[in-house]
């Protein structure tokens, strides 16, 4: 799952990222109003943190600015601004959420997780697909019980694939999903780690399937 | 209106009373002794009227004998009848001839008749058997006779008296009755002419009671001309309160968003160090934030604190006015700025008078320390590495002695030169790193100037790069004839 934040405050930008990067999210940031709207245009982001505060735009204006070309992503707005009317706007704008700072870690990745899911349409917080199970509050996969140990980027893939479970996921759009900007990304990586999660998910666990061109598809059980 | 009114001014309806019935007390009383003079003489003229009517009736009665050439006299009744009215008082009276008595009492003393005029009744004041007497005398020439005849009618002055003080008694009466009336008039009258202003207290209540600050100006409508100049300065007050709240709620709304940015980088650094530890890279980047994010918090307090102190109620110059060498400031806040410009790999240059003269200029020198300081600090902190600041002190173009911090950073542009002395606010430059200065540091030189009187000017820099601030502070000298100029100058 991947995620813009959209803060001017470079330290702040850090702290949030370091936190989500910890929690398995690809994570990408930028400082300015028109970056994000070119960027969240170009990427398949599953959330958006946005800082209303920014030095070209209002955060408003970039909100506004996402809203109107048609797109769905959950926006998340982190501000000091603490007025009910910056509230209101907010989310009339389109905003899904509005976190005050200075906010406590574990709720703002309590909400974030929120956000994603009831962005994938998939409001539960535990996906199953099979004897498979994923606790999206807690990151654990268990097959048939047993706890399966998955590195950050398989749970990745894992997310974006279970969340569509019995669909093909285009691969340049998994790989969106997956990656951040700043990561260096080999060519076939996307590919290493769906071939590391299969063999994960052996002998019991949903099959992952190939599909030439078009790219993968988690066979519901 | 209860209770805690001070005890020094009294009441309007007190000094009205007080101005109004001294005076008329002291009319009346003026009129009293008038009065009472003028009683005594009516009463006088009345009863002497009568006093000589009786003598004229005796004396008219007087005969010579044809025979004997003595001098008879027939007391008619209604020579006394006349006076009767007066019962307390007695009547004594006696006609003499050639130094002795003819008829009446004997021992009602005799006047120098020689001195007397013929023909004309004398009044005069006399005791007789120890009571006061008013006595009516006349001296007669008879044919017949070679002496003058004598008629003395007297009269004990107990009716008069009686009289004068009945007449003065309501003549006190009365004015008692108007001292009294007027007394009770104003009081009603105070009362009533205070209406509107209880009307207006009652509006007031009104908004006190609705809660809240409620700093709109008083309606005129309600209030009498005497006191609409007052209303209309308390309004002006309401307004200017209004305003200071207003500056002050921005204030703390913008303090507090100031605050809350750095206290999130808190916690979010301190959340990741908890998973981290201070061992790995990861824990080690947190904690430099967290260092960053201390830092800004205690800059952010120091220039609000600063802040605070320039904005402080203190006159404008101050009661004995003080003087600061400033070229002696100039050189220490300099000096003591220059490690921390180091740091950021900018040079400080100074340069002050070439005669190397003090520098007299009018006002506290912390206060003009601190100011240099803060112009120095944001020139050193919004500069680029390898940037030069310079601090130019001297004797101005005849305003007065004045200061100059000039850099060659990325200046501010024209348009934003007036906005940048607003609280918080701060200069956004796309394309570069987010400054981490608080917006505050202009601010606090604007609110230092007007402390000091002095103006403060921006201009760009030495070929159009960077920015120049001057500040023109006032010669000790000329302080005192400029106060009123710098107090009301350079406030805009």
């Amino acid at each position: 799952m991947r995620i813009l934040i959209v803060e001017d405050d470079a330290a702040l930008a850090r702290g949030v990222m370091g936190g989500l990067k910890l929690a398995g999210y690809a994570v990408d940031h930028v400082a300015a109003g028109e970056e994000a709207v070119r960027l969240e245009r170009a990427e398949p982001y599953g959330l958006v943190v946005l800082d209303l505060g920014l030095p070209d735009l209002s955060g408003f204006e970039v909100l506004t600015r996402i809203r109107r070309r048609g797109s769905t992503v959950p926006v998340m707005i982190l501000t000091a601004r603490e007025a009910v009317a910056d509230r209101v706007k907010g989310l009339d704008l389109g905003a899904d959420d509005y976190l005050l700072k200075p906010f406590d870690p574990a709720e703002f990745e309590a909400r974030v997780r929120a956000l994603v899911r009831r962005g994938q349409g998939t409001p539960v917080p535990e996906l199953a697909c099979g004897a498979l199970r994923y606790d999206r509050s807690t990151a654990t996969v268990t097959l048939n019980g047993r706890v399966l140990d998955l590195r950050k980027r398989e749970l990745a893939v894992l997310e974006g694939l279970i969340t569509r479970a019995g669909k093909v996921v285009p691969k340049d759009r998994l790989a969106g999903e997956v990656f951040g900007f700043d990561e260096p990304v080999a060519p076939n990586a996307i590919e290493l780690y769906v071939a590391r999660l299969r063999k994960k998910l052996e002998p019991d666990g949903p099959q992952i399937r190939t599909i030439r061109g078009l790219g993968y598809l988690m066979e519901n059980a | 209106m209860a209770g805690t009114r001070p005890e020094r001014v009294p009441s309007l309806r007190r000094r009205l009373l007080t101005r109004l019935l001294v005076p008329l007390g002291a009319l009346a009383v003026g009129l009293g002794a008038g009065g009472s003079a003028l009683i005594h003489g009516f009463v006088q003229s009345t009863h002497d009227r009568l006093l000589a009517g009786s003598t004229l009736a005796i004396a008219e009665r007087l005969a010579v004998g044809d025979d004997d050439g003595e001098v008879t006299v027939d007391l008619p009744a209604v020579a006394f009848g006349m006076l009767e009215s007066q019962a307390r008082d007695n009547i004594y009276y006696n006609v003499a001839h050639e130094g002795g008595v003819i008829t009446g009492y004997l021992d009602l003393p005799l006047p120098d008749i020689h001195a007397m005029p013929a023909n004309v009744t004398v009044f005069r004041d006399a005791s007789y058997h120890g009571h006061p007497v008013r006595v009516a005398a006349q001296v007669r020439r008879l044919y017949g006779v070679t002496q003058p005849v004598l008629v003395q009618v007297a009269e004990t002055t107990a009716g008069r008296r009686a009289l004068e003080v009945d007449l003065l008694l309501w003549l006190t009466l009365l004015e008692v009755a108007l001292v009294g009336g007027s007394g009770m008039l104003v009081w009603g009258a105070v009362g009533r002419g205070l209406a509107p202003l209880k009307r207006l207290r009652r509006v007031i209540d009104a908004r006190s009671a609705r809660g809240g600050m409620a700093l709109v100006p008083l309606p005129l409508a309600v209030v009498p001309a005497e006191v609409l100049s007052l209303v209309v300065a308390i309004n002006g007050l309401l307004a200017r309160l209004d305003q200071s709240i207003g500056t002050m709620r921005r204030f703390t709304a913008d303090a507090s968003h100031q605050l809350r940015t750095p206290l999130a980088v808190l916690r979010t650094h301190l959340a990741l160090l908890r998973r981290y530890g201070t061992d790995s890279a990861e824990g080690r980047a947190a904690l430099d934030d967290v260092e960053g994010a201390v830092k800004r918090l205690e800059r952010l307090l120091v220039q609000l604190l600063a802040l605070a102190r320039a904005d402080e109620d203190a006159p404008v110059v101050p009661a004995a006015p003080e003087v600061a060498d400033l070229l002696q400031v100039a050189m220490e806040v300099a000096a003591e700025q220059v490690p921390a410009a180091l740091a950021q790999d900018v040079e400080v240059h100074f340069e002050g008078p070439e005669d190397g003269s003090a520098l007299r200029v009018a006002g506290n020198a912390v206060l003009v320390g601190e100011l240099l300081g803060n112009l120095l600090d944001n020139a050193i902190r919004y500069n680029r590495p390898g940037g030069t600041v310079t601090v130019r002190v001297g004797e101005g173009m005849g305003a007065g002695p004045m200061m100059e911090v000039e850099d060659d950073g990325p200046g501010i542009p024209e348009a934003e030169r007036g906005r940048v002395f607003e609280r918080f606010y701060r200069l956004d430059r796309p394309g570069e790193p987010p400054r981490t200065g608080s917006g505050l540091g202009l601010a606090i030189v604007r609110a230092l100037a007007d402390r000091l009187g002095a103006s403060v000017r921006l201009d760009a820099g030495a070929e159009g790069k960077g920015l120049k601030v001057t500040v023109t502070l006032r010669g000790a000298e000329n302080a005192a004839g400029s106060k009123a100029l710098a107090a009301e100058g350079d406030r805009g």
